[in-house]
């Protein structure tokens, strides 16, 4: 009979985003940074984001998602990159389609083991029109919490180049990934 | 055969940016309670170093620590100082300095995170203090918030006057007023 040792950790949470305690929920929160509210995504169109999160045991990925504004135009991806940038899964551009929804995109189901730290990969290729929930930090915030970008993406690139988002970069969109099948509203 | 400990290790990793006074790791839930977005501000009296404790749940290499400049940055005289001190296990406030940046003048880029090399320094599984210390007190500022003196006792902020650059061993007071906490961390990555 194999010999089963109980969990010593907290579970992991269901839908994991930047504002998780996986990720940096709890800096973002001990900063008392704003409610995330519908506005431009603001930062340079194409810029792709990197947020890293971690995991303390392994979990299956079966969805990503993010949360679209008040308006929608040009194309979404996000996914999952080992700590060294290497894609593990992600949406591939999709049409950014109905207002003021947690937008959805089945992944092929895949496996992060853990613990081990990942990153959560966005990027958006409209930054005139479309609009997401998200939140405005202090200059240089972003920088400090971990965050690295990629200019020109169109969408997740198979291996990320990290980059420093430098002081200018001061967005953060709602986004993340499930460990569930989530049900389309 | 025995089982140790590590092998039915499932905490949480180390997150790869470690903010003292934000992380789950330092004092981020009590930092919570404050409500008080981090703002610019200068260092309230020159050479005062403030300490922040945070512990690690695993073994990691320290590459780099970091600070945010204020709106107003540095004019290429005065020093910032970041320091990692170990935590004593007899109860005391005096600390043992394990690795630092040293004097290093404050860039001049307003708003924006400073990284500085270290000596790559191995911490263990254990509790730690960041310090950081301004050299001057006039003018140049930081990213920092301002908890009052009872909140930042309850968050573990420790101070010491005279404290630039950051001594060895360094014996630290509790805060007793309202107590300027930069934001300031460890990065555990060499780059970006």
């Amino acid at each position: 009979m194999p010999l089963a040792l109980p969990r010593s950790s907290r579970p992991p949470g269901l839908l994991i985003t930047p504002w998780s305690l996986e990720s940096i929920g709890v800096p973002i929160q001990a900063a008392a940074q704003a409610v995330p509210a519908s506005a431009l995504n603001a930062n340079a169109a194409q810029l792709a984001l990197y947020v890293p999160f971690r995991l303390a045991e392994t979990v299956t990925c079966y969805k990503v998602f993010w949360n679209n504004g008040t308006a929608v135009a040009g194309n979404v991806d996000v996914g999952v990159y080992t700590e060294a940038g290497l894609k593990l899964l992600s949406a591939g551009a999709t049409a950014q389609t109905t207002v003021s929804v947690l937008q959805e995109v089945d992944t092929t189901n895949t496996v992060l083991p853990g613990p081990a730290r990942y990153y959560m990969g966005f990027v958006a290729t409209d930054a005139t029109t479309a609009t997401f929930l998200r939140i405005s930090m202090p200059l240089g915030f972003g920088q400090s919490l971990g965050i690295c970008s990629q200019a020109s993406q169109t969408a997740l690139p198979a291996s990320a180049t990290f980059a420093d988002p430098g002081g200018a970069f001061v967005y953060l969109p709602v986004f993340g990934i499930a460990l569930r099948t989530l049900a389309a509203v | 055969m025995s089982l140790a400990v590590t092998d039915l290790d499932d905490q949480l990793p180390n997150p790869l940016h470690l903010i003292p006074a934000y992380a789950s790791e330092g004092s981020g839930y009590e930092q919570a309670m404050h409500g008080v977005a981090p703002s610019s501000g200068t260092w309230p009296t020159s050479a005062r170093a403030v300490f922040i404790p945070f512990y690690l749940p695993d073994d990691e290499t320290a590459k780099r620590l970091f600070y945010i400049t204020g709106t107003s940055a540095g004019n290429g005289a005065k020093t910032v100082d970041l320091g990692i001190y170990l935590a004593p296990t007899d109860g005391t406030l005096v600390l043992k300095l394990l690795v630092s940046t040293g004097s290093t003048i404050i860039s001049a880029t307003a708003s924006a995170t400073h990284f500085i090399d270290i000596t790559d320094t191995f911490l263990a599984r254990g509790e730690y203090y960041l310090a950081m210390v301004y050299s001057s007190s006039v003018t140049i500022t930081c990213l920092r918030h301002q908890p009052t003196g009872s909140l930042g006792r309850m968050e573990g902020i420790a101070t010491m006057n005279t404290a630039s650059p950051l001594p060895d061993p360094a014996t630290v007071v509790l805060a007793a007023t309202t107590v300027t906490v930069p934001v300031c961390g460890i990065s555990f990555r060499a780059s970006p």
